[in-house]
């Protein structure tokens, strides 16, 4: 009978999986279950360990959760149209009801050991670190450490162990350790830097997704060592740069800010920064952003089909959490290159407890790189960040981070100017300004990872004249959230609550005449579960939930989402997808290439943009140095906002309601074998908007029309070699991406607006380019080669100076950034720029 | 490494090269091409036929691939129009023309009388025999049927009982709601005043006017005037002359001014303005009625 339910002879119980259990217990009810529980029960004492029987009990109640969950979903969705926010505060109840009942569950008998570790020079979290558990028959328990450093190996029988920890760079760490039955043991660990590159011992896990090929999911970790390899035209790296490498993110150039991930908008991108959002984080000039790599921990990836823990936007999810401050010494850096001069401090304020880190960067293109190739670049930016960090006992951490970003530029050339090359005195600008803290802690006798999250977000964009904009938004949010993670054996149960307070205010100046841009308020709350099951040895499945509301706009939203990794031996096979919204939305008209103004509102016309996801990948790593993946993709996309088409682009037009969809797929292959790093990608992707366009209706009598939106580029190849020797670090990249789609015209002429009784005797009226159907052209191909070289000077143990050397854009290509249809002027991105920087670093 | 796996790795490999070597070649091209090869489209045409004016006009520029407008050239354009009932066909005269702006403008006209329900082709035709074509049909001419004025309504004014009149009138004929209803009267102070010609329009989208029959308030406009004219609104000295309603009706082009959809190789706006101006007469004893003092020769 036991064979049923997956207990062979000798096996130990917990492989009779909980979920199987669960899931049956959904189809047969309770009675049969006790059934199967009892007769686990009778043959216990010949078969099954006494921890299993917890395990079978864990079983029964977490089926009884998930039953409960089922009727608590069908509840929610026969009532969704009438939710309103007591529901959240009931979910909010039944939500803290789970923490006892699933963790006190799961911490009767069985141990746990948890902790964080940190790299004993500094104090900071290193996420990724293999955590083992080796008992003296062999068995193995393990887990890695996730980005705050924290790892938690839950359901260890009790028992003496060998614990290990692990990382490439870092000496290994051995400690025994006993674990009591029942008790939850924290440990954390400090790993001292290796004189020399040891082995690691590697346990596999699915949340290791670091490197340019691993991409699981649609998630990729990126680390500041991985931005390392891509030549920047300043010496210390920048996140973004490393994006754009990416397959399936698509930047419109090296100007204006703005990235599509996989047919996305960029207003449809969540950019978190230490739990707090920033509205508009990339920088006017595409080598920047807000996330120098300095000061950069890691940055989660999601292209889309992200958890239920992220919600509000349609496309992707960009979480980076940053470095802490160093907690052991006082050390800092300056740095100067044609773009931007930077400054870095960090040190203990308490050592060992509490720490800063601060960084300054701005922008000298202007004195800069603007002087080098004699062209105005007419832009300035910069950001500031600070990160107050303490460790308030062994079990309890707080951070406070704050950053502030600014961008000025102006984009494009003036169509009325007879100088070829004036640059348009429209000035577009924003300013992000996030603050917000972040308290961790880990509960004595529950095996609990809870964090509360505080946050106030805002975000000032402006276009016009200089001083006088035409147009402005600004939106503000605050956020306050608290996610839990239970540490179970077979699962990692996840879940959350949120609330969200906006503040949107937009003066369009006629750009979009039917949106009304009166001062909004909106309160979104919700909550969302997500239990990371582990079924067997090989799959993870994880199930979500996400429940929003916005009762001020008599919004609710129930999201199902799923992610499941299936690990067999070098292979790897992923697959997610979801339902997404996103009730505040960004409006751009993106007519106007040089326009990245973005207006901020609740979403109009009583249409709030959906999307489905779907994500299906394949990884193997037939060698310890090569990875190689494929990933494809499918995004519907329903209720978007897009300009109204008309044959006027240059004035005021409508909103409108659009459908669309992405698909596509990427190749990676990456190769680690020192000294030489390799990054090979391709993408392909196709973009479809499907809009009704009343102007084209009226000239070709077709109702709505299919098209390729700007952002719709096929093709991406990318190729990034290092070379690091002698002391030399080299890297050459080459990315290539097919031409972007643009508007046609059939020529210009002078346009009467005859709507009353006009005197065309006398009227002289207004020139006019004469669009083609929308988007049917393409423009010519980007591509770019970059190179960098680096030197690392060290003059003694505390003080280093790296040198930087480099070519953007080697071969001086002519990428097309927009052609002006007016005046036919083509605005090409940068030319060739010899770079150089200058970075010294003490401590 | 298993073999499958080194045939899979070996042939994305030779994917991802092959990828690289066509995108590369396809990269090479740096040239945008922002207008079609060969266009269909050859002029923007700006212009109304008007039913009252005894000239017509149009704006014709020439569809050109820079934005700057060049000098105004109308050498080898030809405008010709026919009403497509009858055949008859009138070419059009240029004229070089300096807008308010002070840029330069191609006006072409024609002296020439449009009729209500006739339809007429423009043609705009290049050297090369290139031709823009618009047409557009000038609105039916509504046939009225006057209805006898009637007393609807007794009011007390000044202490003094005053009979309100209206007459109804049928447009008939009539497809679609007018842009301007107006009735025209003649009137004079005096005997030996001057005659005036009053205008008092009518809100075509006023639910009673909006659709038909038209109901012409006879007694209220004579207040109105008596207004108009400096006199006391219960003034009753003033001299009836005449009357007439004018309606002006306009083509179909004007429902979506932009869309240029009767416009053929070409873009901008045809369309036709009709204006109508029915008339009729009232009886000495109906103008009494209503307040004036019929002029003598009426009487």
């Amino acid at each position: 009978m036991l064979g049923e339910y997956g207990l062979a002879e000798g096996s130990v119980f917990d492989s009779c999986s909980f979920l199987q259990v669960a899931v049956d217990f959904f189809c047969v009810g309770s009675k049969r279950l006790h059934k199967k529980l009892a007769a686990c029960d009778k043959i216990l004492p010949l078969k099954l360990a006494p921890t299993s029987v917890t395990s079978a009990r864990l079983c029964l109640m977490l089926g009884q959760f998930a039953r409960h969950s089922l009727r608590f979903r069908l509840f929610i969705m026969m009532h969704t149209i009438r939710l309103r926010p007591w529901l959240t505060a009931a979910l909010f109840v039944v939500s803290l009801s789970w923490t006892p009942f699933v963790t006190l569950s799961a911490s009767a008998q069985n141990a746990t050991l948890r902790g964080f570790v940190t790299a004993a020079s500094d104090g900071q979290p290193l996420p990724g670190v293999n955590v083992v558990l080796r008992d003296d028959a062999g068995a193995l328990f393990g887990a890695s450490a996730d980005n705050d450093g924290f790892f938690a190996i839950s359901q260890v029988p009790a028992g003496a162990y060998t614990l290990t920890a692990s990382f490439i760079g870092f000496t290994p760490y051995t400690e025994e350790v006993r674990l009591p039955e029942g008790e939850i043991v924290t440990r954390n660990i400090a790993l001292e830097e290796a004189e020399s590159e040891l082995g690691e011992v590697v346990v596999e896990t699915e949340r290791e997704t670091a490197g340019g090929a691993a991409v699981t999911a649609g998630l990729q970790t990126v680390r500041p060592s991985d931005i390392a390899l891509i030549p920047a035209p300043d010496i210390s790296g920048d996140l973004v740069n490393y994006l754009t490498a990416l397959p399936g993110i698509i930047s419109q150039g090296d100007r204006g800010g703005q990235l599509f991930i996989r047919g996305g908008e960029p207003t449809q991108n969540l950019v978190l920064l230490d739990g707090m959002l920033v509205y508009q984080p990339f920088h006017i000039v595409g080598f920047f952003s807000a996330f120098p790599s300095e000061i950069i921990n890691a940055a989660d990836v999601y292209a889309g089909g992200y958890g239920s823990r992220y919600g509000g936007r349609l496309s992707s999810v960009l979480d980076v959490s940053m470095r802490n401050g160093n907690k052991q010494r006082f050390a800092g850096a300056v740095s100067a290159a044609p773009f931007v001069s930077t400054a870095r401090l960090e040190g203990p304020i308490v050592p060992g407890r509490l720490s800063l880190v601060a960084s300054v960067r701005e922008s000298v293109i202007e004195q800069g790189a603007s002087q080098l190739i004699d062209e105005e670049l007419p832009f300035t930016f910069g950001d500031a960040f600070g990160k107050l960090h303490a460790k308030l006992s062994e079990s309890a951490q707080l951070s406070v981070s704050a950053i502030s970003t600014h961008d000025t530029g102006r984009l494009g050339v003036d169509p009325l100017s007879d100088d070829p090359t004036a640059i348009r005195e429209d000035e577009v600008s924003w300013h992000n300004l996030a603050i917000g803290t972040r308290f961790i802690f880990l509960p004595a006798r529950l095996p609990i990872f809870a964090e509360i999250l505080i946050s106030n977000s805002q975000l000032e964009n402006d276009l016009g004249p200089p001083g006088t904009p035409v147009r402005s938004t600004k939106a503000q949010r605050t956020s306050v959230g608290v996610n839990v993670t239970h540490y179970l054996r077979a699962m990692d149960f996840n879940w959350g609550l949120f609330l969200n307070s906006s503040t949107l205010e937009s003066d369009l100046g006629g750009q979009f005449q039917n949106v009304e841009t009166e001062e909004e308020f909106i309160t979104e709350a919700g909550i969302f579960i997500e239990p990371e099951i582990r079924v067997g040895e090989d799959l993870r499945l994880q199930p979500g939930l996400r429940l929003q509301t916005f009762p001020s706009k008599g919004e609710t939203f129930l999201e199902p989402r799923f992610r499941a990794i299936y690990t067999k031996g070098i292979h790897r096979l992923s697959a997610a997808g979801g339902l997404y919204h996103q009730e505040i939305l960004g409006l751009n008209d993106r007519r106007d290439a040089g326009d990245v103004f973005t207006a901020w509102t609740s979403s109009p016309l009583g249409k709030v943009p959906e999307a489905w996801h779907g994500i299906l990948g394949w990884r193997v790593s037939p060698f310890n140095w090569m990875d190689f993946s494929v990933e494809g993709f499918y995004k519907k996309m329903s209720n978007l906002f897009i300009p109204e088409w008309t044959a006027f682009p240059k004035f005021t037009t409508n909103i409108q309601q659009a459908d669309g969809t992405a698909a596509g797929f990427d190749l990676r292959l990456e190769v680690r074998r020192s000294p030489i790093y390799a990054l090979v990608s391709y993408g392909n992707s196709t973009v479809e908007y499907d809009a009704p366009i009343r102007a084209l209706e009226l000239l070709f009598g077709e109702s709505s029309v299919q098209y390729s939106p700007p952002h719709d580029r096929r093709h991406q190849l990318s190729a990034l070699v290092n070379y690091s020797n002698f002391g030399f670090d080299l890297s050459i990249r080459w990315q290539l991406g097919t031409g972007l789609p643009f508007n046609e015209s059939l020529g210009f002429d002078r346009f009467i607006l005859l709507d009353s009784l006009v005197n065309v005797v006398e009227t002289p009226g207004d020139e006019r380019v004469l669009y083609q159907r929308p988007y049917e052209g393409r423009l010519p191909a980007y591509h770019r080669l970059d190179i960098s070289l680096e030197r690392k000077f060290i003059f003694n143990r505390n003080t280093n100076m790296s040198v930087l050397a480099g070519l953007i854009n080697a071969y001086d290509r002519r990428n097309l950034f927009y052609l002006d249809l007016f005046t036919l002027r083509r605005v090409d991105q940068l030319p060739l720029i010899p770079t150089f920087g200058l970075k010294l670093e003490f401590q | 490494m298993r073999p499958a796996i080194q045939r899979l790795m070996k042939g994305a490999g030779y994917g991802v090269f092959v990828a690289g070597l066509t995108l590369s070649l396809a990269a090479c091209d740096n040239t945008i091409e922002p207008f079609p090869e060969e266009p269909d489209a050859f002029f923007s045409i700006h212009g109304v036929l008007n039913t009252n004016a005894d000239t017509q006009f149009v704006r014709v520029t020439p569809i050109r691939q820079t934005f700057v407008l060049d000098a105004a050239n109308p050498v080898g354009i030809t405008v010709t129009s026919t009403a497509t009932s009858s055949g008859e066909r009138v070419v059009w005269q240029d004229s070089l023309i300096t807008l308010e702006d002070g840029s330069p403008g191609h006006l072409f006209f024609a002296i020439m009388d449009v009729e209500g329900g006739v339809t007429y082709r423009l043609d705009v035709t290049r050297e090369d025999g290139k031709t823009t074509t618009a047409e557009t049909t000038i609105p039916n001419i509504p046939s009225p049927l006057v209805n006898q004025p009637i007393v609807v309504d007794t009011v007390i004014v000044d202490d003094t009982e005053e009979e309100v009149v209206e007459q109804q009138i049928i447009l008939q004929g009539l497809n679609e709601t007018p842009q301007r209803i107006a009735m025209n009267y003649r009137v004079a102070k005096s005997m030996l005043a001057p005659e005036e010609e009053i205008d008092i329009q009518y809100d075509p989208d006023n639910s009673t006017f909006g659709k038909l029959p038209v109901v012409v308030e006879l007694t209220r406009d004579r207040r109105t005037i008596a207004s108009r004219l400096g006199l006391a609104p219960n003034e009753k000295t003033i001299i009836f002359k005449g009357l007439e309603l004018e309606i002006e009706l306009w083509s179909v082009e004007w429902a979506v001014p932009t869309s240029g959809v009767n416009i053929q190789n070409g873009v901008g706006f045809f369309g036709a303005i009709g204006h109508f101006f029915p008339t009729w007469t009232l009886s000495s004893d109906v103008i009494r009625t209503v307040g004036y003092i019929p002029d003598k020769a009426d009487d």
